[in-house]
């Protein structure tokens, strides 16, 4: 069927029968979730998913829950601890990638400042940030980014409170996993979130062609078709 | 300095377990990210004192122990070269052989670490054969673990890359364990292969054995697959791969072709247009390697965009970036050696004038690239007319000419070589710049090089140059230079090159004036040339003697005293040989040399009179020699040009009219210049 924009109009019900004449392997489904139960670090629900469907994780799960401590830590802003493990499973990643030592310390430093404890986060930077700064333009910007929450009282609520939110620690520890995977030659991006993405994508190019029931991708769920 | 280092190294004489671990640890931790602190601790000996606290049977210390010195040794060139000292390396590979994976894969993290580091890491491994052949055994454990196999893969391709390694350890016996690991390997995830490819990507280097193996185990499919995967590791190290299989001829031209077109070339685009600098000079090196194979290459690599690539990384590269200009000045070289529409676009450019300013920086090898660059792009006849002209090159080049580094001075002869071909408007430039000075003081050179390709750019200048310039020339140099380079010829190539440059001598052919007058120094020493040309017959190298038959055809030119001379040596019997020689490129030049011998001359430079005469009496003799029933019987040569050179050479010895059998541009008069 055409519409007066002549955009090809599918029914729900058609929408449905051409998607139910699309095979999809079991297996790759399989694959799919247990590709981002691994590289997210969910060992547990890894090992289970596995014993579940007689797939092989393809890594060593000791070095997910390894992952998993050091995620952890970040995240409760141990910064240290952190940097202990890590240095323990490869203290190569750290040393080789300056750039993530770097936003490191300065998590370290706004869990300083987060304390209250302004003197040694005055310390810390001024003996092992600052020096890096002066060597590196845009780590001097970050630094001074960070060192800006000093200068209010109401640090939360401050044009860079956001970096005192968990958000900030969730993004550094995706960092620093991303680079363990690297190291240890894994994935670092789950394939799923770029399927979404691919589909998303689809939907929104085959709108100026055609008018369907969309997919939305929280629920799995098709809507009907919208009316012109 | 830093309490800590002071404290730290004390606390390492303890006897206490617990405290060295906790010490070493510490250390570790202080030193991660902070270069000043590492060398402080190396400064302080501190890894020979590790190294010695390495004790199997504590695995925790150990491990602490290696993932200490991993960290020293890293980005660290003086604490690397500490730890891959030969004692340093021995104890660390020991380690290799534990039971425990832990330990293993921080001892291998360590050496990784320390070999990157240093600036030559197989030069240790190929001066300690055992050292290496441990090495091998540890790479075809089939066990190794992960870290294992990537350090080995690191030692063995590090070693490959120097040419010494060849013949010194078994490398049938790595690529054998390669190849079975390969058939077993698990193809949903591809990076399992790395290892295994990465070395069979530097055996194949040199080793058409290895190449032919790989082959005949069918891995090509493999390695298409690897190309067209999404690992970009892989996919460089299988391009690699692919490209050392295609240099050897190993695989079907049509598929090669193929592969590269829709693989290979795209692939590379997309690493030049990379943003990361080491992935697009990953991506200059492998074009420079694929391109260098055939013109068909260079050709895809127009088709694929990849000189406009090449362009845009030239806007982003400082001449100071000297490794970066140099990589890209090389692909320059390499992609413009043979078509012209890549030289178009590169004169065109703003890439040009960073050609043009690597000749003037202080660092010989941006100056030799520069120069390798320039020599390509300086066979571009077309382009040569306009844009090169313009550029202030030969003030550059004339002071490369007088480089004190060879290398550079070698380039720039092989520049200059094309740039004083008859149709290079840079010639005069070249001349009025003094650049025939320089030159003819090369000629003389005690370096065998340097001389030989000097001797080459000084025949390409003669080549159809008027009589001036050929006086000019021997003025300076004298005939005497050009018959010793033949009668005591260093080796074939300098004999080649002194017939080449009597030749385009001797040809009376010129870009100024169709008809030439015989110089009289050639005429002078006539005799002496007779009897160059003689023992240049007799030569054992079939180049030299087709070059000197050139140097008859153009000899015998409009002279019956040159022609007389010829026929009184031994030169006709020799001739008489050659046209049942293998080679049609001395058949045909024999049959000239006799059609020159023979034809029908209207004037003579000598003004003899009775030419008729003379040249029945030396057709009377040709006939005695048994010519005609030699040329008789090339009229079923295989080859055309022959059969057809033969025809006339027949016609001529009847004594037949021209107008029976073709025109008087038969003539031939054979003169050559080669383009470097």
């Amino acid at each position: 069927m055409q519409s007066t924009t002549n955009r090809r109009v599918f029914s729900k019900e058609e929408w449905e029968k051409k998607l139910s004449q699309v095979q999809v392997d079991r297996r790759d489904l399989n694959l799919l979730v247990m590709n981002y139960l691994v590289v997210e670090g969910y060992k547990d629900a890894a090992e289970k998913f596995s014993e579940e469907t007689g797939l092989d994780p393809g890594v060593d799960l000791k070095s997910i829950a390894e992952r998993m401590a050091i995620r952890t830590a970040v995240q409760r802003g141990e910064i240290d601890k952190a940097v202990e493990l890590v240095n323990d499973v490869n203290p190569l990643i750290l040393d080789s990638n300056p750039s993530l030592f770097f936003h490191l310390q300065l998590q370290k430093l706004i869990e300083l400042i987060r304390q209250g404890d302004i003197e040694q986060a005055l310390k810390f930077a001024q003996e092992e940030l600052a020096p890096k700064g002066e060597e590196n333009p845009s780590f001097l910007e970050e630094l001074e980014r960070v060192m800006a929450l000093l200068a209010f009282e109401d640090r939360t609520s401050s044009p860079v409170g956001y970096l005192l939110q968990q958000s900030q620690r969730q993004k550094t520890a995706s960092e620093l996993n991303q680079a363990i995977l690297t190291s240890l030659a894994q994935e670092k991006d789950p394939r799923l979130p770029s399927l979404l993405k691919t589909l998303l994508w689809a939907q929104e190019q085959l709108k100026s062609k055609a008018i369907f029931p969309e997919m939305d991708i929280t629920t799995g769920v098709l809507s009907d078709p919208p009316k012109e | 300095m830093d309490e800590t280092i002071g404290t730290g190294s004390l606390c390492l004489e303890s006897e206490a377990t617990d405290t060295l671990k906790e010490t070493v640890k510490r250390i570790k931790n202080l030193c991660v990210g902070h270069p000043a602190k590492k060398q402080a601790y190396i400064k302080q000996g501190i890894i020979p004192t590790l190294l010695k606290l390495i004790d199997r049977r504590d695995s925790e210390l150990t491990w602490q122990i290696c993932g200490t010195i991993g960290i020293l040794a890293n980005n660290n060139v003086a604490g690397a070269e500490q730890v891959a000292s030969n004692s340093g390396l021995c104890t660390l590979l020991s380690l290799l052989s534990s039971d425990d994976e832990r330990l293993v894969k921080q001892a291998s993290l360590c050496i990784l670490g320390a070999l990157k580091s240093v600036e030559r890491p197989a030069k240790i491994f190929l001066e300690n054969i055992q050292l290496l052949e441990s090495v091998c055994s540890l790479f075809c454990n089939p066990f190794a673990s992960a870290s294992l196999r990537e350090c080995t893969c690191f030692i063995l391709t590090s070693c490959l890359e120097n040419a010494e390694s060849e013949q010194i350890v078994d490398w049938f016996r790595i690529s054998n364990f390669c190849f079975e690991k390969l058939k077993s390997c698990n193809l949903r995830d591809p990076r399992t292969l790395t290892p295994y490819l990465n070395v069979l990507k530097s055996l194949t280097m040199r080793n058409r054995e290895i190449g032919k193996q790989f082959i005949e185990h069918n891995f090509v499919e493999l390695l298409v697959e690897v190309m067209k995967g999404v690992d970009m590791t892989l996919k460089v190290i299988a391009c690699r791969l692919y490209t050392n299989l295609m240099n050897f001829s190993l695989l079907q031209e049509d598929q090669a072709s193929k592969d590269t077109a829709v693989i290979i070339m795209p692939f590379l685009n997309r690493m030049l247009s990379n943003r990361d600098r080491n992935i697009q000079l990953e991506g200059c090196k492998m074009l420079t390697q694929v391109v260098a194979i055939a013109e068909i290459y260079q050709q895809q690599a127009f088709d694929c965009n990849l000189v406009h690539c090449l362009i845009e990384l030239g806007h982003n590269i400082n001449i100071s970036d000297v490794e970066a200009a140099c990589i890209l000045l090389q692909a320059v070289a390499a992609v413009c050696s043979l078509v012209e529409e890549c030289r178009r676009l590169v004169i065109e450019s703003r890439l040009f004038s960073l050609v043009v300013n690597s000749l003037d920086t202080s660092y010989p090898e941006l100056r030799i690239a520069g120069l390798s660059a320039l020599r390509s792009l300086s066979r571009s006849v077309r382009n040569l007319r306009a844009s090169l002209a313009e550029a202030v090159l030969m003030e550059p080049l004339l002071r490369s000419l007088s480089d004190e580094n060879k290398q550079v001075q070698i380039q720039a002869l092989s520049t200059v070589c094309n740039l004083v071909l008859y149709f290079s408007p840079l010639k005069n430039s070249f001349l009025e710049s003094n650049g025939l000075t320089t030159l003819l003081n090369l000629c003389h050179s005690n370096d065998k090089s340097l001389k030989y390709y000097a001797v080459w750019a000084l025949k390409n200048l003669l080549f159809l140059s008027g009589s001036k310039m050929k006086k000019r020339i021997i003025d300076e140099i004298g005939m005497d230079y050009i018959f010793c380079l033949i009668e005591k010829g260093e080796d074939y190539s300098f004999q080649e090159q002194g017939i080449n440059l009597l030749r385009n001598l001797t040809c009376t052919f010129s870009i100024e004036c169709e008809r030439e007058n015989i110089l009289d120094f050639i005429d002078e020493h006539c005799y002496r040339l007779v009897l160059c040309i003689q023992d240049s017959l007799q030569s054992p190298c079939m180049e030299v003697v087709l070059q000197a038959l050139y140097v008859v055809c153009n000899f015998v030119v409009g002279s019956e005293r040159h022609k007389q001379a010829i026929c009184n040596s031994k030169i006709p019997k020799l001739l008489l040989n050659f046209l049942t020689n293998p080679s049609y490129l001395i058949r045909i030049a024999t049959i000239w040399c006799i059609i020159n011998l023979i034809w029908k001359e209207t004037n003579d430079i000598n003004d003899v009179s009775n030419l008729a005469d003379y040249r029945r009496a030396r057709i009377a003799s040709f006939m005695e020699m048994g010519y005609e029933e030699m040329l008789e019987g090339l009229l079923a040569d295989s080859n055309v040009e022959v059969r057809g050179r033969a025809e006339m050479a027949l016609q001529l010895l009847r004594d037949r009219t021209i107008s029976d059998f073709g025109d008087e541009n038969d003539y031939e008069q054979v003169s050559r210049g080669i383009l470097l």
